[in-house]
C-alpha cells in the first residue's frame, strides 16, 4: 500500500453529486472522435494524445474528486455503441500509481460492473501531467 | 487505522466539509479553508509517503 484511500458515507454522497453532474454533461461523440486514440494501446504518454485534448475537456468537464491520496475524474461518453462511463484514477504522489485494490474499490463506489468488468470496456495508462499517470476505465452504460 | 492516520483523515475530511459548506464567492472571499484543505492533503500524502512506503 503506498496511499490513502478515504470512502465512507460524506465522500460517497459526493461521489453521488460527481455522477449526476457528469452525467448531465457528456461528451458526445463528435467531440470524443476527435481524441480517441483508436489503436488500441493499453499505454498513453502526454506526446501521444491526439487533438486538442484539454479544449474539449474543457468543454465537457470531467467532474472531480479526491479521495484522500486519490485522484478521480468522471465523466459520461457518447460513443456509436452508447453512452459509456469514464473513471480516471491516479495518485497525488508523482510516479505513483494506484494499486488494484484501491482501483476495485473505487469502481465498485463509482456503479461500475464489477472487476473484471462485466460489460464492454476499455482500460488504458494515460498520462495527464509530467510525471502523473492515471488508470482509465471506460465502461458501456447498461 | 493508527492513530495518525486517524487524525489527518479526521483533519482532511474535516476540512472538506468545511469547503463543501461554503459558496463558490465565500470561497473566493476567504482562502484559508482551502489552504487547510491543501495542508492536510499534503499531510496524507507525507503520512503515505513516509510511512506506507
Amino acid at each position: 500500500m503506498s496511499g490513502v484511500l478515504v470512502l465512507g458515507p460524506a465522500e460517497r454522497a459526493r461521489i453521488d453529486e460527481a455522477v449526476t453532474a457528469a452525467r448531465a454533461n457528456p461528451m458526445p461523440w463528435e467531440a470524443g472522435e476527435m481524441i480517441a486514440d483508436g489503436s488500441g494501446t493499453t499505454s498513453l504518454d502526454l506526446d501521444e494524445r491526439k487533438g486538442n485534448v484539454a479544449e474539449i475537456r474543457h468543454t465537457y468537464p470531467p467532474q472531480h474528486i479526491t479521495l484522500g491520496t486519490y485522484r478521480i475524474a468522471i465523466s459520461f461518453e457518447q460513443q456509436p455503441a452508447g453512452l459509456f462511463r469514464h473513471l480516471s484514477i491516479s495518485s497525488a504522489q508523482k510516479g505513483r500509481v494506484p494499486g488494484l485494490e484501491v482501483v476495485i474499490m473505487v469502481l465498485e463506489a463509482f456503479d461500475f460492473s464489477g472487476w473484471p468488468l462485466q460489460r464492454p470496456n476499455r482500460t488504458w495508462m494515460e498520462e495527464y501531467q509530467p510525471g502523473h499517470h492515471a488508470f482509465n476505465v471506460l465502461e458501456l452504460e447498461p | 487505522m493508527s492513530d495518525q492516520l486517524e487524525r489527518l483523515v479526521k483533519e482532511w475530511r474535516d476540512a472538506q466539509k468545511a469547503i463543501d459548506q461554503l459558496t463558490p464567492q465565500q470561497r473566493g472571499k476567504d482562502s484559508k479553508p482551502l489552504d487547510r484543505l491543501i495542508e492536510a492533503h499534503n499531510a496524507l500524502i507525507k503520512f503515505a509517503d513516509e510511512t506506507l512506503g
